[in-house]
């Protein structure tokens, strides 16, 4: 049997709400309410609301709630706000950094706490240091305060143990020769190249760079965080290589963060344009401007492009660490590179806490662990240069 | 349309958030008390004005705001609601549930998209004094039938059928077919 459905107009079910209905009209209405459950559901709805009053009398619509799930929704993430202004702070020295190309030099370089008598090890923040390796391979060790000043690879390269500083000589050469500088856990360094670009290197970085920029571009490789102020020079590209990311630079400031533990390489735009490739299985580009970040999954090649707020991605490079919502385990990752630990946990779940909040970068490791434990329901528990998290 | 209302729509297509934000805190409520006046169901109601949002935000280059953000949302907000309703086979021909839905929202500043010059203000002022405060304590001081009865000293069915009264000149006031005036200009 055909079932019609038939349209009724609301002034019907009104004046049977009013009981003005007559005899014919209420055989239409009945004939509509039967045809569907839905039908008799709205028909309930209407007595109700007559009844009753709208159900927002008494609890009123919750604005700041549905806010929160439209905002999920929305492409652009969550802008971060930063309430304090932030000064950038004064600029590292130039340091000198030598680089290794053997991993297990870096073990060198990191003093290890032998003493397992301490019990609660002083985890002290990090400082300037790096290691400098020159074209030959000779490596040199930069520490704060030891003053470096060279004429190697035909330029002159001045350091005071926190950064170091190439300067073109009148001497042209037209050999490419690279330097490395690798900064270890618990290191940091500022590095200014001989055409000028201005290079903060974070912890667990290196960087390989020509002494001298030959030919027609200007190519550095990054393992790390780095925050570039690339000087202009249109006739040279300056690139940034990590892993199968590259940055094609035309003079701008951005931020590159592409550790290998981390499973995506996030370079952050600050002012400028830059273009970033990935020359993985897939053959992806993204242009980048200023207040724009690009997310590369290493594994994929794929790029995600996002706006954020540019001035918290760099706050490493001001004396701040800046965490906004996020999980311990990023966070702590974060934290074990500048403060040289190691972390466990005692309970996997703990890892997914979500956290908010921000630290000095140079406050000893024994406050942030305070400011942790009393934030959320955990205790840390020190071990020399181990952390265990419960 | 207002300067303002220029920049706004431009910053939405530009993808401010913050303006954005500000819009949605700004008409949340009282888009969701409308569709309440015509869907009856808060729930449905609340889902109807966010999937609205979202399609602003998705689509704000493409959408065509003539009069008013405002009228924009509002009218936009009652087809929604009306689309629902016909997969439950009811129409609103007579404008009922509209005018519900207004009163509902417990905004008087409502001016209807291509019909500019309706408002519910002066709507009001077309009504005897005794039916406009039956319409001013329902849907502005949310007080209940009975209680309106007790304030008005009247009994609860004058209350309902001078309240469906009111209601019916409202929503012949508010939806009078437009009076064109031809102004001839010999020219």
């Amino acid at each position: 049997m055909n079932k019609i459905q038939h349209t009724i107009d609301f002034e019907l079910i009104q004046k049977k709400l009013n009981n003005s209905i007559t005899e014919q009209e209420e055989l239409t209405f009945q004939q509509w309410l039967k045809e569907d459950e839905s039908n008799l559901e709205y028909y309930q709805k209407a007595i109700f609301y007559f009844e009753k009053g709208s159900a927002f009398d008494e609890q009123p619509p919750n604005v700041n709630k549905a806010w929160e799930a439209i905002e999920k929704n929305i492409s652009t993430p969550k802008k971060l706000t930063w309430r304090k202004t932030i000064g950038f702070g004064s600029v590292i020295a130039a340091m000198i950094a030598y680089a290794i190309f053997g991993l297990n030099l870096l073990d060198s370089l990191n003093p290890k706490m032998e003493n397992n008598a301490i019990v609660e090890a002083e985890i002290i923040p990090g400082q300037s240091q790096a290691v400098l390796t020159l074209s030959d391979g000779s490596t040199k060790k930069l520490k704060n305060g030891e003053i470096l000043d060279q004429n190697i690879d035909g330029v002159d390269i001045s350091s005071d143990g926190q950064s170091i500083q190439y300067t073109e000589n009148t001497e042209s050469t037209s050999d490419l020769k690279f330097n490395t500088l690798l900064v270890p856990k618990g290191g940091e360094f500022f590095l200014k190249l001989s055409d000028g670009t201005k290079i903060w290197l974070n912890a667990e970085t290196s960087l390989k760079y020509p002494v001298q920029f030959v030919g027609n571009q200007r190519n550095v490789e990054l393992i790390g965080e780095a925050y570039f102020e690339v000087a202009k020079d249109k006739a040279k590209p300056f690139n940034v290589i990590s892993g199968n990311q590259t940055i094609q630079v035309l003079g701008t400031a951005f931020n590159v963060s592409s550790y290998d533990d981390d499973p995506q390489i996030i370079t952050t735009l600050i002012e400028g344009k830059v273009k970033v490739n990935s020359t993985g299985f897939e053959k992806n580009e993204q242009f980048l401007l200023p207040n724009q970040q690009s997310i590369m999954d290493k594994s994929s090649g794929e790029i995600i492009q996002m706006d954020v707020d540019p001035a918290q991605v760099i706050l490493w490079k001001s004396g701040k660490f800046y965490f906004p919502n996020q999980t311990l385990g990023d966070m702590m990752k974060v934290l074990a590179r500048w403060y040289d630990i190691d972390v466990f946990y005692d309970n996997e779940t703990v890892r997914n806490v979500k956290f908010t909040g921000s630290f000095k970068r140079y406050d000893e490791f024994k406050n942030v662990k305070e400011i942790i434990e009393k934030t959320n329901e955990m205790k840390l528990i020190i071990k020399g240069r181990t952390v265990i998290i419960k | 349309m207002n300067p303002e209302e220029k920049i706004i729509i431009q910053e939405l297509r530009n993808k401010n958030r913050n303006v954005f934000e500000y819009l949605f805190k700004e008409y949340y409520a009282p888009l969701t008390r409308f569709a309440e006046g015509i869907l009856f169901d808060p729930f449905l109601s609340e889902d109807v004005v966010q999937n609205l949002f979202l399609y602003v935000w998705d689509h704000s280059e493409q959408i065509e705001i003539n009069s008013s953000i405002k009228a924009y949302l509002y009218q936009s907000v009652k087809n929604r609601c009306l689309n629902r309703l016909k997969s439950i086979h009811v129409q609103d021909k007579n404008n009922w549930l509209f005018t519900e839905g207004i009163l509902n929202s417990q905004d008087t500043n409502f001016e209807i998209e291509h019909k500019a010059d309706m408002n519910v203000q002066r709507a009001l002022k077309e009504l005897s004094e005794q039916q406009r405060e039956i319409i001013q304590l329902k849907y502005f001081e949310n007080q209940r039938l009975i209680e309106i009865a007790k304030v008005l000293d009247v009994s609860i069915n004058t209350v309902k059928t001078q309240l469906l009264r009111a209601k019916d000149k409202l929503r012949k006031t508010i939806f009078k077919p437009l009076i064109i005036l031809v102004i001839a200009t010999f020219l």
